[in-house]
């Protein structure tokens, strides 16, 4: 049963309903007279003159205004309604302000310099000002991650540098931690240049706290083989639902890793799109 | 829930504790609480 309270509002006592109610008192309807005072006409008027209150409460916390006052009293939806008197339902899928903001994350496997992350500020596809939040990285086969002008290579050129990796570099992960809190969706992979041999991907979230921690969450698993697709397929990730990620900058358990399996000298165009909302 | 330098969690019994970490990422770990807490030590420096 609802629980209603008339509180009377007034600087005098008022009898609604056969029942007197002191100056700044609350009375606690009961369950059998809920029909008398829904229905006492003396009663609405005193409520919309500011005379009498309806409460979910006797402590002064849960005091109505008079339309929603009257609602409760009444036992009435408030939900709106069409010229029919269905409801009309919308439903809300992220916070108030928050808008759907797609981001796209192009790069090729293998290849230096070769991720695309920008604004769209500038003329040229080379202006756009960098997100500057996520990373290319290149590894061997032993699991040493190959960089421009490393120990032994100080002073190679970025075509060296392109040569070693197209015949050292077997696995590539890019890592996406935005600066800020989110609604994840889901997310679309396309690609760009279809590999012909066993190319795997994962996406892993919290990459960097261990499984045994909780981290390294699996989102895309198992190692998806692009060598399955054609050149420019797209492949959609939808969610069902969103859920809230929340920047973490101490251990970046809100960071993706993209990790990406393939043959050396393999070059995938690969575009992940993450779709979120965001305020 | 309780929490240690921002990592939430609850012990499960049998061994087990569900962890939350602060970007909302969780799961459910075979640790004692000492144990993560040492670990979170270390990943948090």
């Amino acid at each position: 049963m609802t629980i209603k309270f008339i509180k009377n509002a007034d600087t005098v006592s008022h009898t609604w309903a056969g029942q007197s109610i002191a100056p700044a008192a609350y009375y606690q309807i009961q369950a059998v007279e809920m029909v008398s005072w829904s229905t006492n006409a003396q009663l609405l008027a005193d409520i919309g003159a500011g005379l009498a209150v309806v409460a979910r409460s006797d402590d002064g916390t849960t005091d109505m205004g008079i339309s929603d006052g009257i609602d409760w009293l009444k036992d009435a939806d408030p939900s709106p309604r069409d010229t029919d008197g269905s409801p009309i339902q919308r439903n809300k899928y992220t916070k108030t302000g928050w808008h759907y903001e797609p981001r796209s994350l192009d790069f090729t496997t293998g290849v230096y310099k070769s991720l695309y992350n920008r604004k769209h500020d500038g003329n040229t596809i080379a202006d756009g000002t960098d997100y500057g939040d996520a990373t290319l990285k290149f590894y061997t086969s032993a699991g040493d991650e190959l960089t421009f002008q490393e120990t032994g290579h100080e002073s190679e050129t970025e075509e060296q540098f392109q040569t070693r990796l197209d015949s050292d570099c077997v696995k590539t992960i890019m890592a996406w931690q935005p600066t800020h809190d989110m609604d994840i969706i889901g997310g679309i992979l396309m690609i760009k240049d279809a590999p012909t041999a066993d190319t795997y991907m994962w996406t892993i979230v919290a990459p960097d706290i261990p499984e045994n921690l909780g981290g390294s969450v699996p989102h895309v698993a198992g190692g998806w083989n692009l060598a399955y697709f054609n050149s420019k397929d797209k492949i959609q990730v939808n969610g069902r639902g969103s859920k809230t990620v929340v920047y973490d900058p101490v251990y970046n358990s809100n960071k993706f890793g993209t990790i990406i399996k393939h043959a050396a000298g393999t070059n995938v165009g690969v575009q992940m799109v993450y779709e979120f909302f965001k305020g | 829930m309780q929490e240690y330098k921002g990592v939430r969690y609850m012990d499960l019994g049998n061994g087990e504790l569900k962890v939350v970490w602060p970007s909302g990422v969780s799961s459910v770990i075979k640790s004692t609480i000492e144990d993560l807490k040492k670990e979170v030590d270390k990943v948090s420096g």
